[in-house]
């Protein structure tokens, strides 16, 4: 079958009215950035659905791979867009039904948005019905349950007719929602977090806590890597590392042992909320899981919180550990986070870490130095490093590996 | 000298040799050490495996081990998988003709209580199908076969084999590809693992991978640090492993050009020897053409090795592996040749660097020993 075009069917953004076409227009754009290496076609969007014109030669497979991950599809199918003459309807009717398989069942499904055609539904099925039988002998008709539908969609424009509908990923397009600020760790939550709200259309952008030299320029890469993994599937992402060690080492001068790791995750959302205010977030998303490790326990998130005013998400608060784990996999972060490189919440890790530490206490610790100058230097040094979609950054170590290999 | 002992052994590729020198000198570190000295290695050993996957055609099921050898590679693709199989049933199935490394392993399964079953070859030497399908059944768990023969060059029907063991699914089916890798072109991802050594093909002695689709449930035959996937445990050895794919990467570089000169020369020589009545060609005609078996019936192969010798030429009696040994070679008998004929057989195995010289010295030298063993020879047709 030779497709000329690809139906992409919109999800949710359908129930939207009044700005629905902020939310095509950015489905728009972020398909074609998905498309963008990719030669040969052309996207017409309109408010119900969008159309990608192929032109010959493409690879109509991989393009339709890669919309169907575009947050904001609901599902995409290769149509062939004919004019509304009756007898092409019939020959394009008998090539679908030429790859059904021997003894497959067959329907034609017949949408008929232009009423004017001169053809009803019922005409339809029994005309284009009957040419197939007539002109097979391998498949037979069955209404209710048929392995295949031919689906014919009149409409004033042409006629579209296809027979596969491939399911999409559903949400929002990124960028419709806001920016947020995801707290990055390198473990296996943070990405998974970062994809579950970019999944409902809002953008991020992310921060990673870095103490050199305690923590060594492979776990730093190792965050650059994911997210790289998540811009390869959603778009370009800023990641802004901050320079953690001078503060680390203060909490661990002033802070009983046992409260460090609770002070040390307020320091990080303190220079968090600086960075996210610099950059317009309306939001903080972390990677939180009730009841996971010490950290987060409600008291622990409690006394965490306090320090912001801003909202945190956590939007795998409720999962369970393996369902993190196959999203991980899902989005092909799994693999990078597991690579055993310690991230500063490692490193210094208290023996017996308060699982429900009281705010005064931690307070009362931190009233013994002032934080504030330390933090703003840990926001003022941040680097920011965009992190491009298009393939993995260049790796220095490349060029001494080819010439050995 | 003109070196026709290529099936026993290549001479490594200046590349290769280069690769492992300044890998010893320059990045000699062990990649599972936490430094990035150790880091840097670990992601070289990570990319010549993707590299080597990729020069094999392997899809995304399959995982490259590092071993020694193809030795180790069968060892462990046999007994890890036996182990693991040995729940299923306990039947496995090879030929008489395989190496040594395939044989002893199944004879060592044997003795801890495997079934050990031998498919029959056909008169040309080659895995007969039919006594395969008669000897399938449920209680079979390994099947394995050699993909090109090292004494007489035969190309066993692995895609044949693996059509069979489609309808057994829990059969673990091993291909040796030592004589095969880079000249005949072979499916890969047909079979569930797959040997072969570096040095049979221009890369370093002690190289050598095992490719297998079932590295979760292939149990070790080695222990220790875990290494290779804790299938192969034992320091990675980074310099061989990085020449290995130093060594496949040149094979993959020049396949077309190499396979064309091997076919090209191989075609040549069986004609040349064509036109001496009374030295008969093992080889069947269909043989991968770098390996030619040859008898001088009468003559004891040795005497024609040490006569070639004299002229710089480097053959070899049947295999090298099991030359040395008195008894009679197993593939021989297993084709049923005649004593005298398997006793007077040499294996003459060219690589792609024998130039056109090398064949016309080649050629008089052999007419000269020829002429100095004619009268032993005794008629065998």
């Amino acid at each position: 079958m030779n497709y000329d075009h690809i139906l992409v069917r919109y999800g949710e953004l359908t129930l939207k009215s009044g700005n629905r076409n902020m939310f095509v227009n950015k489905l728009k754009s972020n398909i074609k950035s998905r498309l963008m290496p990719l030669q040969g076609y052309k996207v017409r969007a309109n408010r119900d659905r969008m159309y990608i014109d192929v032109h010959e030669g493409s690879d109509i497979e991989e393009m339709m791979n890669r919309i169907s991950s575009v947050f904001g599809v609901h599902s995409v199918s290769p149509v062939v867009r004919i004019e509304k003459d009756i007898e092409v309807m019939k020959e394009v009717s008998l090539l679908f039904a030429q790859d059904f398989k021997e003894g497959d069942t067959f329907k034609i499904d017949v949408k008929r948005a232009d009423k004017t055609f001169e053809y009803d539904t019922f005409q339809l099925q029994q005309t284009l019905g009957g040419h197939v039988l007539q002109n097979t002998d391998h498949i037979s008709v069955d209404v209710k349950t048929p392995d295949h539908k031919i689906k014919v969609e009149v409409r004033k424009d042409a006629i579209y007719m296809y027979n596969r509908v491939i399911e999409g990923v559903g949400g929002l397009p990124v960028g419709t929602g806001g920016k947020t600020l995801l707290m990055l760790s390198g473990g296996i939550d943070s990405p998974v977090a970062g994809m579950e709200v970019m999944k409902r259309g809002v953008t991020i952008e992310a921060i990673h806590f870095h103490s050199p030299p305690y923590t060594s320029d492979q776990a730093k890469q190792k965050v650059i890597d994911l997210t790289q993994q998540l811009a390869h599937l959603t778009g370009d992402i800023k990641l802004h590392i901050v320079p953690f060690t001078a503060l680390q080492k203060q909490i661990h001068k002033v802070v009983e042992e046992s409260f460090t790791m609770t002070s040390t995750r307020r320091m990080m959302l303190r220079v968090t909320e600086k960075v996210a205010h610099q950059i317009d977030a309306q939001a903080i998303v972390n990677g939180e899981n009730l009841g996971q490790v010490a950290s987060q326990t409600l008291g622990s998130m409690y006394a965490i919180n306090s320090v912001t005013s801003m909202p945190i998400l956590r939007p795998l608060l409720t999962f369970d550990k393996e369902d993190i784990v196959k999203k991980a996999k899902e989005i092909q972060t799994f693999d990078l986070s597991i690579q055993p490189f310690e991230d500063c919440c490692t490193i210094f890790t208290p023996k017996n870490p308060k699982t429900n530490p009281k705010l005064e206490k931690v307070e009362y610790f931190e009233s013994k130095f002032d934080f504030e100058p330390l933090i703003d230097e840990a926001v003022a040094n941040v680097e920011t490093i965009v992190i491009s979609k298009h393939d993995r950054i260049e790796n220095q170590e490349d060029e001494w590996m080819d010439d050995l290999l | 000298m003109i070196y026709l002992d290529n099936a026993a052994t290549t001479k490594p590729d200046d590349a290769v040799i280069q690769t492992f020198n300044q890998m010893n000198k320059e990045f000699y570190f062990n990649p599972n050490s936490p430094h990035s000295a150790g880091v840097k290695i670990a992601h070289l050993i990570d990319k010549a495996r993707d590299n080597i996957k990729q020069y094999l055609n392997l899809d995304d099921k399959f995982d490259i081990i590092f071993t020694s050898g193809a030795t180790e590679s069968n060892n462990l693709a046999l007994q890890g998988m036996a182990q693991t199989k040995k729940r299923f049933g306990s039947t496995i199935l090879t030929t008489k003709m395989e190496h040594p490394s395939v044989l002893e392993t199944m004879r060592a399964l044997e003795e801890q209580g495997f079934n050990l079953k031998y498919i029959k070859t056909t008169s040309d030497g080659k895995l007969d199908i039919a006594s395969l399908k008669a000897l399938m059944n449920d209680d079979v768990i390994l099947v394995t076969c050699m993909h090109v023969n090292n004494v007489m060059g035969q190309i066993q029907p692995i895609e044949e084999v693996s059509q069979i063991l489609k309808d057994y699914p829990k059969v673990h089916f091993h291909v040796d590809g030592v004589q095969g890798y880079g000249k005949i072109p072979l499916n890969i991802n047909l079979v569930d693992s797959y040997s072969l050594s570096g040095h049979k093909f221009h890369g370093l002695k002690g190289s050598g991978i095992l490719a297998t689709n079932q590295l979760r449930t292939l149990k070790p035959i080695i222990f220790g640090g875990g290494q290779e996937f804790g299938v192969r445990s034992g320091t990675v050895n980074a310099p061989i492993n990085v020449s290995l794919a130093k060594a496949m990467r040149q094979m993959d570089d020049q396949k077309e050009t190499h396979i064309k000169t091997l076919t090209d020369k191989g075609h040549q020589l069986r004609g040349f020897i064509e036109t001496y009545d009374s030295i008969l060609i093992n080889s069947p005609k269909d043989a991968a053409p770098y390996i030619l078996n040859v008898s001088f019936p009468g003559v004891k192969g040795e005497v024609l090795v040490n006569a070639f010798s004299k002229y710089d030429i480097y053959l070899s009696t049947t295999s090298a592996c099991s030359s040395k040994k008195s008894s009679h070679n197993e593939t021989l008998k297993a084709m049923g040749l005649s004593n005298r004929r398997i006793e007077g057989s040499i294996r003459i195995s060219i690589a792609s660097d024998l130039t056109d010289e090398q064949v016309e010295s080649f050629k008089e030298a052999f007419d000269k020993v020829y002429k100095e063993v004619r009268e032993l020879l005794v008629n065998e047709l």
